[in-house]
């Protein structure tokens, strides 16, 4: 029972405190420019923290509901200070930042140049040397991409290489292909001659032939003509005719055998030229068995150009399709040297600005030096005045011990003259009660003379009278 | 049971926060003048008592909604919880508003100054 009157009593206690701290503030807010401050912001926020407390002590509110309102509101504050801290902290940042770029230039010998170096100056060199690796990296990036680029190039020229070759393959099977149809034709045009020429030989044939018959038709006339004749010069000449007749079968059978002979030799010619014929058939024969062998090897050539064709369309369309690619690496290529080229640009561009930097952090870093130096120089003499100033300290120490010592004594003396004052006081006190005695003793002597002259004057009339 | 829920998220975001808080205020603290120091010191000092607070809220929060988890570290958790939300309630939180209330004072005290 005790405790928990013990903890209202707490509980009441720190919400009334909160209360008059937030009251305090807020009056003094109104009242005084509180901007001397910087943090017043966290102070107006903060105070607000009275309203969980005082949420904790209204009872009346379910304590689920209380205690989740509680935890909204500590919440809201704090996640409300968290955002005015963290802007207070980056715009005092600034601000600070600010005055020591500001000091670079209007003033070298600043009470914070050791700040301004460690902010301002540190920082920078910290930058620098970031860019400088990202230089490297970048440099050591655009090398890797420049040789992946020269592989590139090197895998095209094989492939453009490798095209030519088969370029130059497909041309010598097409220019063989064109030949051998050129052979074949001129095989053809061969065959067709001396097919012509063979017909030409069974003509000629033919007329002899036929001259042949004419001749044996105009022999048999003539055989009989000469029956005839021999008929009619029998009777005639029989006797002279007879030789002559002897003569004449003589002249006929010698015709004869010579047209016999000649019959012979046309017929063996005409064997011979049959024969030769037939060789020729058979030559043809052959010919025609190898024209279709020819033939046969031609389609066997035709089925291995078409193979050949459809392989130089694959081909072609491969090479096709390879220059489209090669097209497109070429595009890539020249797509990868143009960004290469704007990374080459960019590179250049950051080389310029890091360069500057460089430049920029170099003449920083000269400064720096320069500050570095000249704050060695006052360190320098800091120390000579700091060992100055303990020499001095060190004397200050000595007269201060003896002031002290000088201060015990005057205190003494303080307290002598004291007490000499008391005494004094009290012989002044008894001086001064001896002087209104004494004043009080005139006073009284005055009145007694007043009365005394008062009475003469009395006196003295009645006296007259 | 949603309750804890909420108070549980809702404390551990504010402990996030007030230790965030407290961090920066010292960051700042670097650029107020000499003589402000003091008011903000003490103000500091309130935000360490808050965290603590906040930190017993959440625990408490805590075993509100999960009783298990904390009983399996150890069986007198929740005893050992109330201790604390006693010492929180008794001591912590006037502890904070004396703070505050010694921080304004002083602002006061410079600022009339």
């Amino acid at each position: 029972m005790a405790s928990e009157i013990f903890t209202t009593i707490q509980e009441w206690l720190t919400v009334i405190m909160l209360l008059i701290a937030a009251v305090i503030w807020y009056k003094v807010r109104k009242e005084r420019d509180v901007t001397g401050i910087r943090s017043y912001r966290i102070f107006n926020v903060i105070l607000l923290l009275a309203l969980p407390f005082l949420l904790r002590v209204i009872k009346f509110i379910p304590a689920d509901i209380n205690h989740v309102l509680q935890a909204t509101l500590f919440f809201l504050i704090f996640f409300a200070l968290f955002i005015i801290v963290v802007r207070e902290n980056k715009r005092m940042q600034r601000e600070r930042v600010k005055d020591m770029r500001e000091l670079l230039t209007e003033s070298q010998k600043h009470p914070i140049r050791y700040e301004f170096a460690r902010r301002i100056v540190l920082p920078e060199l910290q930058k620098y040397k970031a860019k400088q690796e990202e230089v490297k990296k970048q440099e050591a990036a655009l090398a890797v991409k420049i040789k992946e680029v020269e592989k590139r190039e090197s895998k095209i020229k094989e492939d453009t290489e490798m095209l030519k070759n088969e370029r130059e393959a497909v041309k010598q099977e097409e220019q063989r292909k064109i030949q051998l149809q050129k052979e074949n034709e001129a095989k053809e045009r061969e065959m067709k001659k001396k097919e012509e020429e063979i017909n030409r030989l069974l003509e000629k044939t033919k007329t002899r032939e036929a001259e042949l018959k004419a001749f044996h038709e105009k022999l048999a006339l003539r055989e009989v003509e000469g029956q005839k004749k021999y008929d009619d010069t029998f009777s005639k000449f029989r006797a002279k005719k007879t030789e002559e007749l002897t003569q004449l079968r003589a002249e006929y059978k010698a015709i004869k055998n010579q047209l016999y002979d000649r019959i012979k030799r046309r017929e063996e010619e005409f064997d011979r030229v049959e024969k030769d014929l037939e060789r020729r058939e058979q030559e043809l024969r052959d010919k025609v068995k190898l024209y279709q062998n020819i033939d046969k090897i031609t389609e066997q050539k035709n089925a291995e150009m078409d193979r050949r064709r459809q392989a130089l369309r694959r081909i072609e369309e491969k090479t096709m399709k390879s220059a489209s690619d090669l097209r497109k690496a070429e595009q890539g290529f020249v797509e990868a040297r143009r960004t290469f080229k704007e990374e080459v640009e960019a590179f250049k561009d950051k080389e310029d600005e890091v360069r500057e930097e460089l430049e920029k952090s170099q003449k920083r870093i000269a400064r720096a030096d320069k500050t570095l130096a000249e704050s060695q120089e006052v360190r320098e003499a800091a120390r000579l005045k700091e060992e100055e100033v303990q020499a001095w300290k060190k004397e200050l120490d000595a007269r201060q011990k003896a002031i002290e010592s000088e201060e015990y004594r005057i205190g003494k003396e303080r307290a002598d003259l004291g007490k000499r004052e008391m005494e004094i006081s009290k012989k002044e006190g008894d001086i001064l009660m001896e002087k209104s005695a004494f004043d009080e003793m005139k006073v009284s002597e005055k009145k007694m003379q007043k009365e005394k002259t008062q009475a003469q004057k009395e006196v003295m009339p009645s006296k007259r009278k | 049971m949603a309750y804890e829920n909420i108070a549980t998220i809702l404390s551990a975001a504010t402990l996030v926060f007030t230790i965030f808080t407290l961090i920066f205020t010292v960051k700042n603290r670097e650029f107020e003048r000499g003589e402000v120091e003091n008011a903000v010191n003490a103000l500091l000092f309130g935000f360490f008592m808050t965290v603590i607070i906040v930190a017993i809220r959440l625990v408490e929060s805590l075993n509100e909604w999960k009783p298990d988890a904390l009983a399996a570290i150890t069986p007198e958790a929740t005893t050992y919880i109330g201790y604390l939300t006693q010492i929180e309630t008794l001591a912590l939180a006037p502890l904070l508003a004396v703070c505050c209330l010694v921080a304004m004072f002083l602002a006061k005290d410079l600022l009339e100054k």
